[in-house]
């Protein structure tokens, strides 16, 4: 059982960093893969996980033109009109938060179900940074096609990074506690 | 977590991008357009003027150069970039006139040559006639002697205003001062002399900067023709004052011309002081986007 969580962990490693020598050396495909096959294995165990592995699914496809090229917005240069690229990179977004959803209460009712408090709050905190960090940034993101103020984009798209980083941590530390089989209290 | 939560940063992020695509497509130009100008200009080597011009940032296609295909004698050096708004830059094609010995433009038979067009050519190979409001080329008149005065001082500023301050280096008559524009112009451009022979007569004040203020008499009410003594000075500072109700694209025009101070000696020898208006606008981002919309809208 650790070793699908730490899969998860890989493959959103894939998904958050991004090295482009003419293509993503890290393909958010490849991401989305190991989380699907990871999400696959674990939905055997809880119900949540589901919804992870038919949007880490639905993610593996749009996310394919990603790795040819960039479509994010240019932060110096706004240009663009609403075109298919920046239509995929909204729905990727958006995506993603249904399966970062998914991943968090999943492994929250898990741990919760093994009675790992400290474990399920942590998750629960992490998953409500993200969340919040990620909303901020959504909402903020399309103004820099009107104003040059782009103070508020860096600050949420950083505290997003860390905030994605926080989840990789917590969901291997999940894959560590959850294997061990039920501690007996005396 | 609550699912109305959900559905509220749902409804904020449609609405952030709903409402900033909707702006940003609105906040574009339907094409690149070139200021109205009023610009005077003799054709001698040396003189220069500035067209600018309005572009999406977005474009496609951007303008590269222009041809003035009246004027075969000018240099053309495009200045792209020269300021950057929300949506737009504004860029500025520099029109410098040539030597002598280049092909030179063909006037009417009367009166200067009238431009109103210019072909404008975009890095996609295209190109299109634009309009450019108008410039006045006028052939330089030999007849005219070199004035008997020495510019002292002049300024311009921000203000839309400016001044040119001469001496008199022998006595002479002052019979006029004019332009090409002022008729057309009179609503919006205020003119005024001054000089110690008609201090008796109603004033009128120009701040011409933050710290500097000329009066003078109005250019209507000079009783034209004034005698000036060698050493004694003028100085005649103008002023463009636009009417209350003008419209956002006037607000952006462009004025270059040239006012003269038509002189004679007491030998009956004519010539021209020239005096330099430039008034050129430096726009905020306001302006700017409210011209995009009275152009969008077909004003």
């Amino acid at each position: 059982m650790k070793i699908l969580f730490y899969r998860i962990g890989y493959g959103l490693v894939f998904v958050i960093f991004n090295i482009r020598v003419m293509v993503d050396l890290l393909p958010n495909t490849i991401g989305y893969l190991m989380i699907l096959s990871a999400l696959s294995e674990l939905r055997k165990k809880e119900r949540s996980f589901n919804l992870g592995m038919w949007s880490a699914a639905v993610l593996s496809v749009i996310s394919i033109p990603n790795f040819f090229q960039v479509n994010e917005l240019n932060l110096n240069q706004p240009a663009l009109s609403l075109n298919y690229l920046l239509i995929l990179s909204l729905a990727e977004n958006l995506m993603q938060w249904v399966l970062m959803y998914s991943i968090c209460e999943g492994c929250f009712k898990l741990a919760a179900i093994r009675g790992k408090g400290d474990l399920a709050s942590s998750i629960r905190f992490r998953w409500r940074f993200y969340f919040g960090c990620s909303a901020l940034y959504m909402i903020a993101y399309p103004f820099i096609l009107n104003t040059q103020v782009i103070g508020v984009i860096l600050f949420s798209s950083v505290a997003m990074f860390i905030a994605f980083f926080m989840i990789i941590l917590i969901v291997r530390r999940a894959g560590r506690e959850l294997s061990i089989p039920f501690e007996r209290r005396v | 977590m609550k699912r109305i939560i959900f559905i509220i940063v749902l409804v904020l992020v449609a609405g952030s991008w709903g409402g900033n695509l909707w702006y940003y497509h609105r906040s574009q130009l339907p094409e690149p357009v070139f200021l109205n100008h009023f610009i005077e200009v003799e054709n001698s080597p040396g003189y220069s003027f500035d067209l600018l011009y309005l572009e999406n940032k977005s474009a496609k296609t951007k303008l590269q150069w222009i041809e003035i295909p009246e004027l075969p004698n000018v240099q053309i050096s495009p200045i792209p970039d020269v300021n950057s708004y929300a949506h737009q830059t504004q860029g500025t094609m520099r029109v410098q006139i040539m030597d002598y010995d280049l092909v030179q433009p063909e006037f009417p038979e009367k009166g200067p040559l009238v431009i109103h067009r210019v072909l404008a050519h975009f890095d996609d190979n295209s190109s299109k006639e634009m309009e450019i409001g108008e410039i006045q080329v006028f052939r330089p008149d030999p007849k005219l002697g070199a004035a008997p005065v020495q510019g002292t001082s002049s300024g311009s500023s921000s203000y839309k205003a400016g001044f040119a301050r001469v001496k008199f280096k022998k006595d002479a008559r002052l019979t006029g001062i004019n332009s090409t524009y002022l008729p057309s112009l009179a609503d919006r451009f205020n003119v005024i002399l001054d000089t110690k022979s008609i201090r008796h007569l109603e004033q009128k004040e120009i701040s011409y900067s933050s710290e500097g203020i000329n009066s003078g008499v109005p250019l209507e009410k000079i009783p034209f023709p004034l005698k000036f003594k060698s050493g004694e000075t003028a100085t005649v500072t103008y002023q463009l004052a636009l009417p209350d109700g003008v419209g956002p694209i006037a607000r952006t025009d462009v004025y270059r011309f040239l006012l003269h101070m038509e002189l004679e000696t007491d030998q009956g020898e004519r010539s021209k002081e020239v005096i330099f208006v430039d008034i050129a606008p430096y726009l905020t981002g306001r302006e700017v986007a409210d011209f995009v919309q009275a152009r969008r809208s077909g004003e």
